[in-house]
């Protein structure tokens, strides 16, 4: 995938634009994934963005000097207290996307996309209820008719399902690109 | 140990999940802030010039800096005014998700402030403004300190929708109060002089071009059009300026009340927007068929804007009242008061208008020196409590809206 590199000193507010609009989603994506919800996550998205198209020179990894931002202001939002356990979770976080093959998530997104076709009606039910909507077990239980017990086993055996389908199919995506 | 990273990997995996989902069924998507960074950009200011002072700017930020923190970390253990849900750990995201209102407090407007009120800096202004707000909205909604110069409104969806259009409107209301004196032939200031008879001229004539009059009954505000117009407006353009005065139906419906262009005091300072018929005639039927805020004549009152003048950031709000008859006490605040009353006898036995937003509400006469105290007649109904409220909850700088997202539930 072509990747706009900036050399920010110099830089046109155009530039800036496209560059912007190149890499917030995947930094936004990445936001939200250490934690942050939806309004703190739009905020660091910009505040972001500002720190790095401020900094001198030409940056040949954009999107991990973007990411590594974007963690550090997260962290500076919490408080002393809060910190460690932010920072492990970041760390989880860093670990899991060094493991993938696009930091931004788009393919890993598309096999979701494709994986969740593939599922049982009830299972697919479940997923969305638990994860998309946030319900917790209590809820989904008493929307599907079932114990909260089948519930969890039935998401842990769908996660483990969808965890296999989505690394085939990004495998095959990377052989075949 | 092999358990321990199998375990979070699952989290892991099942956070990405949870929001890949969000994202692919639409429940949520990343926005799209380039046009906003653009902006910023472009507005970053410039690196200040090496000079002798730079390391006293520099101690002196540091010591703003250290200020600041303290004042926030006060804030933050529940000492500060209108603490922040944010600040205070509670999530003002409830399960029915929320509206995010993003206003964005002007540089410049803010340095202005800043310049007006000595003794404060921008953060402590920004931290002043985010506690009015929330005085203002109370309970409808939580303000909060965004990044930079912004503040951050969360409208929670359990509420009723039409709330969110009164947090908007006490939040965007600007209760601008002046308190001016009318012009008068007179009036001598150097080569300042007011020909109230050629300025009633100028705005006849203007008031007679086609459209101009249903533009200033679109909104009496858009008198400002002439104003502002150096060639064809004033004058005594810049030292003199009309200010629209609503004439409103009498108690009763039928009748309007008297215009100022039957006061012997305002007559030659007064110009009418309407037909003599039009206010012979009474309320018309098609007058009573417009909405309500809309059934008045229209004067126009020539104000002197070279004379000082008094505005609503100079009232005490622990002094503005509102009786049960709309008429709303204020009091000049102590550093201003002697000001105030050596104006008001300055023009014993003449006339003030006292404007508020940008619509003349009454024109007192001053009687006798008043010493920094007053009262205000000819608010409408409800208006007179609602900016008593205002006036009692002053913003130093007026927010502007930016930006308004739905945020999804938790």
């Amino acid at each position: 995938m072509p990747r706009v590199q900036l050399a920010t000193q110099g830089s046109t507010s155009a530039d800036a634009g496209a560059f912007v609009r190149e890499h917030q989603t995947a930094v936004w994506r990445y936001l939200r994934l250490l934690g942050a919800d939806p309004a703190t996550a739009d905020d660091l998205l910009q505040e972001t963005f500002l720190r790095f198209l401020r900094r001198p020179g030409p940056h040949p990894d954009s999107g991990a000097i973007l990411r590594t931002i974007a963690r550090g202001l997260w962290i500076d939002r919490h408080r002393w207290l809060q910190r460690r356990r932010v920072v492990q979770w970041a760390e989880h976080v860093d670990e899991a996307l060094a493991r993938a093959v696009d930091p931004d998530q788009d393919l890993w997104l598309d096999a979701l996309h494709a994986c969740r076709d593939k599922l049982a009606a009830r299972a697919r039910c479940a997923l969305d209820l638990a994860y998309r909507d946030g319900l917790g077990r209590q809820q989904v239980a008493d929307q599907l008719g079932l114990s909260p017990n089948t519930v969890r086993n039935l998401l842990a055996q769908t996660r483990e399902v969808l965890r296999q389908c989505i690394e085939k199919r990004v495998r095959e995506c990377e052989g075949g690109a | 140990m092999r358990a321990d990273e199998e375990r979070i990997g699952d989290e892991v995996f099942a956070a990405r999940v949870a929001l890949g989902l969000r994202e692919l069924d639409g429940v949520e998507h990343a926005p799209d802030v380039s046009d906003e960074v653009s902006r910023r950009l472009a507005l970053a200011e410039p690196r200040a010039a090496r000079s002798p002072w730079r390391w006293l700017t520099a101690v002196a930020a540091l010591l703003a800096i250290a200020v600041t923190t303290a004042v926030l970390v006060q804030h933050n253990r529940g000492g500060g005014d209108g603490g922040t849900a944010e600040a205070q750990g509670q999530d003002p995201i409830g399960p029915s998700g929320a509206v995010r209102l993003v206003y964005e407090l002007p540089a410049e407007e803010l340095q202005r402030a800043v310049a007006r009120k000595a003794g404060q800096d921008a953060e402590s202004l920004i931290a002043e403004t985010v506690a009015c707000l929330q005085r203002r909205v109370g309970e409808l909604a939580k303000v909060t300190r965004g990044e930079g110069n912004t503040v951050i409104v969360m409208f929670d969806l359990k509420r009723p929708k039409e709330d969110l259009g009164r947090v908007e409107a006490l939040i965007g209301a600007d209760a601008d109060l002046e308190m001016r004196i009318v012009a008068s032939d007179d009036y001598v200031n150097g080569s300042v002089r007011f020909r109230l008879k050629r300025e009633r001229e100028r705005l006849n004539a203007w008031l007679a071009v086609p459209g101009n009059k249903e533009l200033l009954y679109d909104n009496p505000r858009n008198i400002r059009r002439f104003n502002d117009d150096e060639a064809d407006g004033p004058v005594a353009f810049g030292k003199l300026a009309w200010y629209p005065h609503l004439i409103l139906p009498a108690a009763g419906g039928d009748r309007w009340e008297p215009p100022y262009s039957y006061v012997q005091m305002l007559a030659s300072a007064t110009v009418k927007a309407y037909d003599d018929a039009e206010y012979a005639d009474g309320v018309s039927e098609a007058v009573r068929a417009r909405p309500q805020n809309k059934r008045y004549l229209i004067e126009l009152l020539a104000i002197n804007m070279d004379e000082r003048h008094f505005t609503g950031k100079d009232l005490d709000p622990a002094g503005t009242s509102v009786d049960r008859a709309g008429v709303l006490s204020f009091r000049i605040i102590d550093a201003l008061a002697g000001d105030y009353a050596d104006w008001s006898e300055k023009y014993l036995g003449r006339c003030s208008a006292i404007v508020f937003n940008g619509v003349v509400k009454s024109a007192p006469r001053f009687e006798s020196r008043i010493p920094g105290r007053g009262v205000i007649h000819g608010l409408w109904g409800e208006d007179a409590a609602a900016f008593a409220k205002l006036l009692s909850m002053p913003l130093a700088v007026q927010p502007e809206l930016q930006s308004r997202t739905m945020v999804g539930p938790r």
